[in-house]
């Protein structure tokens, strides 16, 4: 007799199929419960099929950072060199990126929010992240003009860049136009460029403008100080400006390559300041009232907000 | 077949897709059952459609390895997804329905043969499917699901089950340090 039609062998799949199939599931699940099925599952796990990818932002949120760090040693070697997407959360040592960057030689798309990564590291490890198309450096307090303009000389291929500040974090800042030039200087090729509460002037946006000239989304949403002239934007026939107003309005076609709006709470500094600072330090608020820089009435609503904003959806008027 | 009329629907209506549209193929099986299906469902299947540019297809393509009973689901996803009306609204939940009532043994065989004819998005969604038989189970859990027996020995399972055990120390307890 033939086996019944509900036995099929799942432990002789051939890897690669395994692999994606458990890509599906969360790195908990691929690491602890998976390779303990069986031997050949194991060996799938172990092997570059499940690692084309690596996510581990949400993990990485509420782990140490030496904990990080081994994991992405771990999982960045079981690639085999066929790391195309990264995405991790706090990476804070040095040797990490570097890490990354030696093994990244099919990596298209860098996350590395909240990083504690600084402008030197960073200019060294972007002469090996020649093959990246998408960046994501948000909240990454410690890297500067210096960093983007490295990443702008080597990284050629590069035409999504992320830079998203938190509001609070930038206020010790007195500036950050020094990033937007070297963004202008350095990275003609971008089409999305979101620098959503970065601290620029409009000269530095029209800087940006003249000349990526391939730009189609650019997101100043919290950029208070930039103020475009419409006349100046229809020049670029393209291009679709979104801020500096926050505003949750705009239309999300053609959106989807630009980054992972996933639905849930707004992607912006949003669910930063609703959800992480009730259990983030207190200092961050201490030092925001100790600082004798003049608070400008730009983000006083955060705190007037930030219980009706829990639901993440709706972005309040700016005052 | 009798060849449908030409339904012009005032927009520039690129030829070529539309007699893709009226052009039929034959898709056989691996036990001999033939299916007919419309060129532009068919080319939705990357190695079929690398068959009918090669002008391998010669009328009849032969599938040796997918059975009739899968070749026919198979047939029926590719239909709905060549459909013109079919928004992707509609498609996304035909999806959702398609592989929700598959049995594990179903979802093997349409995953081998999603994956030999290299259909991306019905790839996409069995291994979706099959992946949410594992979520949040024990490993025992899973290999009943499965029909896997362990081959490791007792000492081998207590070494695996410690060691990713710190990647997770802390995480669940609110253990301050």
């Amino acid at each position: 007799m033939e086996e019944s039609s509900n036995f099929r062998k799942w432990d002789e799949l051939i890897p690669d199929a395994l692999g994606l199939i458990f890509k599906n599931l969360s790195l908990c699940e691929v690491l602890t419960v998976v390779p303990r099925v069986c031997k050949s599952w194991g060996k799938a796990v172990k092997g570059p099929y499940c690692w084309q990818e690596i996510d581990i932002e949400e993990w990485s949120r509420n782990s140490k950072p030496e904990v990080v760090d081994r994991m992405l040693q771990l999982l960045i070697t079981r690639s085999c060199g066929s790391l195309r997407k990264l995405s991790v959360s706090g990476l804070a040592g040095d040797q990490s990126i570097l890490f990354i960057a030696t093994h990244a030689q099919s990596l298209r798309t860098l996350r590395l929010p909240r990083s504690e990564i600084n402008d030197p590291i960073m200019g060294k490890a972007a002469g090996m992240l020649s093959t990246i198309t998408f960046l994501d450096l948000s909240y990454c307090i410690n890297i500067g003009a210096q960093a983007l303009e490295a990443i702008g000389k080597h990284c050629k291929s590069l035409t999504s860049l992320r830079r998203i500040m938190h509001p609070l974090e930038v206020i010790n800042k007195l500036s950050q136009d020094d990033e937007a030039l070297a963004i202008a200087t350095t990275m003609p090729r971008l089409k999305h460029l979101e620098i959503a509460y970065l601290l620029v002037d409009t000269s530095s946006i029209i800087e940006i403008l003249k000349n990526c000239m391939h730009l189609e989304l650019l997101d100043v949403r919290g950029c208070w100080n930039v103020n475009l002239d419409e006349k100046f934007v229809k020049r670029f026939p393209k291009l679709k400006v979104v801020g500096p107003l926050v505003i949750d309005c705009y239309d999300m076609n053609g959106w989807d390559n630009c980054s992972d709006y996933s639905g849930s709470s707004g992607y912006l500094a949003w669910d930063f300041v609703a959800g992480d600072m009730d259990d983030d330090d207190p200092e961050m608020l201490d030092d925001f009232w100790a600082d004798e820089h003049p608070i400008e009435d730009v983000e006083m609503w955060f705190y007037d907000d930030v219980n009706v904003v829990d639901a993440g959806y709706d972005w309040p008027q700016s005052p | 077949m009798a060849r449908k009329n030409r339904n012009p629907v005032g927009k520039n209506v690129d030829p070529e897709a539309q007699k893709k549209k009226t052009r039929t193929l034959t898709l056989k099986s691996s036990d001999g059952q033939e299916f007919s299906i419309s060129e532009s469902a068919a080319v939705l299947s990357i190695a079929i459609e690398n068959m009918v540019e090669d002008d391998c297809a010669g009328g009849v393509i032969p599938l040796p390895l997918v059975d009739g009973g899968t070749l026919a689901r198979v047939i029926t996803y590719l239909n709905k997804h060549a459909e013109d009306g079919a928004s992707d609204e509609e498609k996304r939940k035909f999806d959702e329905e398609f592989v929700s009532g598959m049995e594990m043994g179903v979802l093997f065989d349409v995953v081998l043969a999603a994956n030999y004819l290299d259909i991306r998005g019905l790839l996409r969604e069995v291994r979706r499917r099959i992946a949410d038989r594992m979520k949040n189970k024990s490993v025992e859990w899973v290999r009943k699901t499965f029909h896997i027996e362990s081959d490791f020995t007792p000492e081998e399972e207590e070494q695996m089950k410690k060691e990713f055990a710190w990647a997770w120390e802390g995480v669940d307890s609110d253990v301050d340090d």
